[in-house]
């Protein structure tokens, strides 16, 4: 309720009367001293004691609870008691608040309603993009970003979608991207923050809450403690409590969010804060940011670099946290320098952190490594343990291993390590360098990383040479092979090519037969791996790389889990990416891995979950129908011309999809077989 | 590849052939295995080797993938491990394993024992053939396991005889299809 007239000096200066109400009050009436009789009561309210209250409430800091509290001890109604609180509001200086005129430059006091704050605040964050799908309840968001050109909205029209493309653009800009979504959309959403939790992706996702006068009534698309259902895969979540603490929860958001190792965060804002007004600051981000470039312990790097300097077999494990800190250039030389190869593994790592075509590169990791023999000293450089495959999950007796990691609570978790140590990669490997260079001869360094060196590079060319022969074994396999496919690729698509993985049978040849580094194809993919964040993800990469061609390789299952929804954002936005679908019309790996128990499912040939045929999708058609053009490819000799038509479309500004049919592998490959149901005939009358 | 006439050959010599020829065998054997054991378990057991059966170009296409998956072995020793898995677990190696119970919809009846692992293939043109063939790497009630469709019989006889090596004409490849659809075939 507003009061024509009425302003701070005035509302200081109110001549109280006592005041009762006998229900809904009218707040012109409290204003005019009307005494109003609480029914049953003949007792009057002290002037001095209501007048001691406001002011409290306006200059000392009382809080709107103890206002409330104070109001309804002196006999105001409780909804009496609200709207003076809303009213006053306004007005509420902060105890030793200082003077605008006094505030640095990167604080600014501001009005306005919580969507407002909110936005100030996101701007103030250096937030640039908006991921959303937003709900009405967000409509202030909404006003404020009209008036708001320096963010730009990205929408899609799926939730999950929308995260992974928001996780994309985190993982490609390093930036903590801010996601907007509808509550009951949380859970759409909570299918790819999986993703980005497994991966230490950051990232502030909000939803409207029910107001909070309704919190806890079973309301209109509310569930009872939302907040916690993201609990295990949120580094916080909160729900704000009044609109001018929007900006601080939010900066709070941001601030947990990016911190090593960054993780996704959760905020609920009841919606009827976000319409309300309020004062607050708005600060800038920066003075929340902290810098998690934590140098590691001194001990530490002397045991480990001992332990290297004596190894007769080292060999690096190399993660993703290579590429949080920015230490792909320290390890390779590193590497280089004193001739340790690198390994890595397809199923627990997202990126590429070394050259995949450098001599001193091994591919994945193998728990005894044939030709160089047994390792005996193991160092992980951001990389998560254990890793999927097999016996890798385990360690070899003899293998001392040493792990450098951002992230404690993986760091040890499984593998008895002889050094743990928590600390940025690249300053480690700085480090660790400094310590081996003072323990080893020069002289004598040079001629064992030559050495050894040279042994793997003899092994490494002979490993490519081998993948080549496949190559050519299976060239004018039909179906398309896979490695034809992908070497027809490489030798296509653009040098700085970005690929965007997003399957499961097809990621080792992608790992093989592309080339990656810094001066080569860029790669991209997730961990977690909940498919369908592919198509989507591609966009993100695309967002945050504009110059760099983005192609996403992503197999028919994965399309299916995400739908076409991603292609919505990718014709709106006037997104050129290509899009190949790998299509054997199978789980493949996932048949293979349930026929490799040796079950009654493999005895019997009965593929009961894994083929996706029937209905066999016309993928191309589905993308005509979402604005993007593209073709099947239904054998080795379309390969080239289809792709030299899916280039000219990008080069024209359009995305372009791909379905590309590969054959399937494995044990039961063959079949088709499917458990057949037919509802139709079911009926006892046609409708 | 292997025509039906070769293999009774081989069979016959099998059964008298000279020491060379052992020695031969026992050097691919040892080395065979020694790759088996160290190459092809890093990431699984034996069991899903043991249990199938292939010809060279099956064994092929499955050590292919395995070594773009990662296992180490060059040129040389991807050709000894092939030769190996034929000689190991090629064709006329023996059913690798026992199906039990026929599932529900199945066709046909088991002889002998209850579980065995035989059934009487029906009689009819093409039988012979099928008996020759595909009860090489398996047992008869694997065909009658599931009913499929003529156009998935086609596919399933076209994968078979290739992964087995098998040189068969296209007359007698299109009557396996015909005599697998008529007795086991399924609309769906």
């Amino acid at each position: 309720m507003k009061s024509a007239g009425c302003d701070s000096e005035s509302l200081r200066n109110i001549d109280m009367q006592p005041v009762w109400h006998e229900g809904p009050g009218d707040f012109e009436e409290i204003l005019k001293g009307e005494v109003l009789k609480n029914e049953g009561s003949e007792e009057m309210a002290p002037e001095s004691e209501m007048k001691g209250l406001i002011m409290d409430f306006m200059d000392n800091g009382l809080t709107r609870r103890n206002f409330l509290s104070g109001l309804s001890g002196l006999g105001v109604s409780s909804i009496a008691a609200n709207a003076l609180a809303d009213e006053f509001t306004p007005f509420v200086t902060r105890a030793g608040d200082p003077e605008p005129a006094d505030l640095p430059h990167w604080v600014k006091p501001m009005t306005g309603t919580g969507g407002e704050l909110l936005v100030a605040q996101l701007k103030a964050a250096g937030v640039e993009f908006i991921f959303l799908n937003a709900s009405s309840g967000e409509a202030p968001v909404l006003d404020a970003l009209i008036d708001e050109p320096s963010i730009q909205i990205i929408k899609a029209v799926q939730e999950g979608s929308l995260l992974a493309m928001a996780d994309a653009y985190a993982r490609a800009t390093g930036k903590t991207p801010f996601v907007m979504i509808a509550r009951p959309g949380l859970p759409n959403a909570m299918s790819m923050m999986f993703n980005a939790w497994r991966d230490y992706t950051p990232m502030v996702v909000m939803v409207d809450d029910v107001s909070i006068g309704s919190l806890g009534q079973d309301a209109f698309e509310e569930m009872d403690h939302m907040t916690s259902m993201t609990q295990t895969m949120t580094k916080w979540h909160w729900s704000v409590r009044t609109t001018e603490g929007i900006p601080e929860t939010t900066r709070r958001a941001f601030k947990f969010a990016s911190t090593r190792p960054s993780r996704p965060v959760f905020i609920a804002i009841p919606a009827d804060l976000l319409a309300n007004t309020a004062t607050a600051a708005v600060i800038s981000q920066d003075h929340f940011t902290i810098s998690a470039r934590i140098g590691p312990d001194p001990d530490a790097v002397a045991r480990a670099a001992a332990l290297l300097a004596g190894a007769e077999n080292p060999m690096i494990l190399a993660g993703d946290e290579v590429g949080y800190c920015q230490a792909e250039a320290a390890l390779l030389s590193f590497a280089e320098k004193y001739g340790i190869p690198v390994v890595k593994s397809n199923y627990v790592a997202w990126s590429k952190p070394f050259p995949t075509r450098h001599p001193l590169y091994l591919g994945e990791y193998q728990s005894t490594d044939r030709f160089l023999g047994k390792v005996d000293v193991l160092l992980n450089l951001g990389s998560r343990m254990p890793l999927t495959r097999g016996r890798g999950f385990q360690m070899e007796a003899q293998v001392q291993l040493i792990q450098v990691r951002l992230d404690p609570d993986n760091l040890a978790r499984v593998y008895p390590t002889e050094v743990a140590i928590v600390a940025d990669i690249k300053r480690t490997i700085e480090a660790l360098d400094e310590e081996i260079d003072g323990l080893i001869p020069s002289g004598r360094r040079s001629r064992v990383a030559k050495q050894r060196t040279g042994r793997v590079s003899e092994f490494s060319a002979k490993r490519r040479a081998v993948l080549d022969s496949i190559i050519k074994k299976h060239w004018a396999d039909s179906p398309l092979s896979a490695e034809r496919l992908m070497s027809e690729m490489d030798a296509m698509l653009h040098e700085d090519t970005i690929i965007v993985g997003d399957n499961d049978t097809f990621m080792a040849a992608v790992d093989d037969y592309f080339r990656y580094g810094p001066e080569a194809k860029g790669f991209f993919a997730n961990a977690g791996f909940a498919l369908g964040w592919g198509a989507p993800a591609a966009f993100g990469i695309k967002l945050a790389n504009p110059d760099r061609p983005v192609v996403a390789l992503i197999s028919d299952g994965s399309f299916l889990f995400s739908g076409p929804q991603p292609l919505w954002s990718y014709a709106r936005y006037r997104a050129p990416i290509t899009l190949v679908l790998l299509n054997n019309l199978s789980y493949n790996n996932e048949r293979n891995r349930i026929m490799s128990r040796r079950g009654r499912s493999f005895q019997t040939g009965r593929d009961l979950a894994c083929y996706l045929g029937d209905p066999d999708v016309d993928y191309a058609m589905v993308a005509k129908g979402f604005g993007v053009d593209g073709e099947m490819v239904a054998s080795a000799a379309d390969v080239r011309p289809a792709l030299e038509r899916s280039l000219q479309a990008t080069a024209d500004g359009r995305s372009y999809l791909l379905d590309v049919r590969v054959g399937r592998t494995g044990s039961v490959a063959t079949s088709t077989w499917h458990p057949f149901y037919d509802i139709a005939s079911l009926r006892t009358r046609k409708v | 590849m292997y025509p039906a006439s070769l293999l009774s050959i081989a069979l016959v010599l099998f059964c008298v052939h000279p020491a060379s020829l052992l020695a031969a065998e026992q050097e691919l054997s040892d080395e065979g295995a020694m790759l088996l054991h160290t190459a092809c378990t890093q990431c699984h057991g034996l069991r899903p080797i043991e249990t199938v059966r292939n010809g060279r170009p099956g064994w092929t296409q499955t050590v292919d993938k395995m070594v773009v998956y990662g296992i180490h072995l060059d040129v040389e020793e991807i050709e000894t491990l092939i030769d190996y898995l034929v000689l190991q677990y090629g064709p006329g190696g023996g059913s690798p394993m026992s199906m039990g119970s026929l599932p529900p919809g199945a066709v046909g009846e088991y002889s002998g024992s209850a579980n065995g692992g035989e059934i009487l293939l029906p009689e009819g043109e093409g039988q012979a053939l099928v008996q020759a063939y595909c009860s090489l790497c398996h047992d008869t009630s694997r065909i009658a396991a599931t009913p499929r469709t003529t156009d998935s019989w086609k596919q399933y006889t076209a994968d078979m005889l290739g992964k087995g090596g098998f040189e068969v004409s296209q007359d007698q490849q299109q009557l396996i299809v015909e005599y697998l659809s008529s007795h086991f075939g399924s609309e769906h």
